[in-house]
């Protein structure tokens, strides 16, 4: 195991002794009473902490209060006490105590800690989190999401940056997977809601409340209970509604639309947002007391562009189980130069696209139709029409535009069929006059049939 | 929970946790080094010693 760095927090000098035997080869640091173990808290970040509960004479219990200190440090903190009444494991286990043991027979309960420790650290590092669940071999992404998820287990609220498309939802839904947290993962886009809509989906409502209200809802921040509340494009959020929020972030209670009964919920926050923050502050449109009770731990993910040495993994972990694609030497290179504004979303579009296409062996002539295809989507107003075909048809009219791009279309499915015109007529399901319309030098068939 | 309640409670917290640490203590002698051993014989004294004076604050309150 690589070497830890390890908080005793121990009032015993006996027992300091024994843990810097069992402990011996990692970073060690003892702290003897409760204002020794804040300070040392506050000032590092160890990766394990072990607290004797009662730190000296008449204390009381005051290693309680050092379990959540802990844990929103990063650290994995163990309670090592001899106040192992089941009250006292329960309140220690709500603060955030990730093991416990009660005192006795050290060596046996020093291993097993080390052991489960290392068995949580495989899970949340083990190759499979870059290979599947969270696909990058960039080494900044990395060390970003493995920050991200050194924190999954405290309550430190996560503010994901990063250009849309680039798997900010992914990435709070992989922490909320590793926090150990028992309540539910429950997403909302700000966006998508205006004002009064956002607030009820939010808070909840009561029945007879407005209009649409034919019955009690409960709102995402009662759904969140326990769990973790991931709340995308933070800066779509009125001020009103982060005023709001925060009251009930920081009281864990608010009242549902139309409520006069307050609601207790108490959720971790994992907000994103594709805008950039200090503008958004600037604007006046995120609150800095909101902001700075949302923003624990910020973790900023680079667009697909500044990280290509991704796109090759990514695209073999799209694949992975189904119909498997290759690139010629052209394609591959085309897939590096595009500048892939929708980022891994776009990427994965592109393979689904290619995946239920004709051929998985992919030219840089189909990726560059296809790459089209996608770019007009992301044209505001989520068009199906490129820039190129709007201008043709605005100068040209509607239907020399359409009579260009339905040749276009013929010609290239066309060219990968291979030249087999039944085949077009099947894949575009086109009759035979327009085919041949569309290939004036081809020459019609004499009969039903038409071949190649 | 009275008062006498909350005092045996305390002294059966500090007897429990101090004794388990002597108790490991002792295993641990078996494989010390001679500087080590000594070390831990002083640690452990003083250890027997705070069990005694616990003791005794109780007996004697």
């Amino acid at each position: 195991m690589p070497n830890l760095s390890i908080l005793v927090i121990e009032d015993d000098a006996l027992a300091r002794e024994l843990m810097a035997d069992e402990l011996a080869g990692h970073s060690l640091d003892f702290a003897p009473d409760f204002a020794a173990a804040k300070r040392k808290l506050e000032s590092s970040r160890p990766d394990l902490c072990f607290i004797d509960l009662k730190l000296g004479k008449g204390d009381d219990v005051s290693g309680l209060k050092l379990i959540p200190l802990a844990a929103s440090r990063g650290a994995y903190p163990v309670v090592m006490s001899s106040n192992d009444s089941e009250p006292f494991v329960e309140k220690a286990y709500a603060l955030g105590c990730r093991d416990f043991y009660s005192k006795g027979d050290v060596h046996g309960n020093v291993e097993a800690v080390l052991s489960r420790y290392r068995q949580r650290q495989g899970k949340g590092n083990d190759t499979s989190l870059f290979e599947a669940d969270f696909v990058t071999v960039d080494p900044a992404t990395q060390a970003a999401v493995g920050e991200a998820l050194r924190y999954a287990p405290s309550d430190l609220p996560m503010l994901l940056l990063g250009p849309s498309g680039t798997g900010k939802t992914r990435l709070a839904r992989i922490i909320h997977d590793r926090s150990g947290r028992r309540g539910q993962f429950v997403a909302i886009n700000c966006a998508s809601y205006t004002e009064d809509l956002l607030e009820s989906e939010l808070l909840g409502h009561r029945k007879g409340t407005f209009t649409d209200a034919t019955e009690d809802r409960r709102g995402k921040l009662l759904l969140a209970d326990q769990g973790t509340l991931f709340l995308d494009e933070i800066g779509a959020m009125s001020v009103r509604m982060q005023t709001k929020l925060l009251k009930a972030i920081e009281e864990k209670c608010f009242y549902p639309l139309g409520s006069e009964k307050p609601v207790t919920s108490s959720f971790r926050v994992i907000s994103a947002t594709l805008e950039p923050i200090p503008a958004l502050i600037k604007s006046g449109k995120l609150r800095l007391d909101f902001f700075q009770r949302i923003h624990g731990l910020t973790v900023d993910l680079k667009p697909l562009s500044l990280r290509t040495g991704d796109i090759p993994p990514l695209i073999a972990a799209m694949t992975q189980g189904g119909r498997r694609l290759s690139f010629t030497a052209e394609a591959k290179e085309l897939l590096l130069r595009h500048d892939w504004p929708g980022n891994v979303r776009e990427l994965k579009k592109l393979v689904d696209l290619l995946a239920a296409g004709q051929e998985g062996r992919v030219t840089a002539e189909t990726l560059a139709g296809l790459l089209d295809t996608l770019k007009s989507q992301e044209q505001p107003g989520g068009g199906f029409a490129t820039e190129e075909q709007y201008r043709h048809a605005l100068a040209n009219g509607l239907a020399a535009t359409i009579e260009r791009v339905t040749e276009s279309i013929i010609k290239r499915n066309l060219a990968e069929n291979g030249g087999v015109k039944a085949r077009v007529m099947d894949d575009l399901k086109i009759a035979t006059r327009l085919l041949y319309k569309v290939l004036p030098g081809a020459a019609a068939p004499t009969d039903a049939k038409v071949g190649a | 929970m009275t008062a006498e309640d909350e005092r045996l409670d305390e002294l059966i917290h500090d007897v429990r946790s101090k004794c388990a640490t002597l108790s490991d203590a002792a295993t641990t002698l078996r494989t010390a080094t001679p500087e080590k051993r000594k070390r831990l014989l002083a640690l452990m004294g003083d250890q027997a010693r705070d069990v005694e004076a616990i003791i005794a604050a109780f007996d004697g309150s």
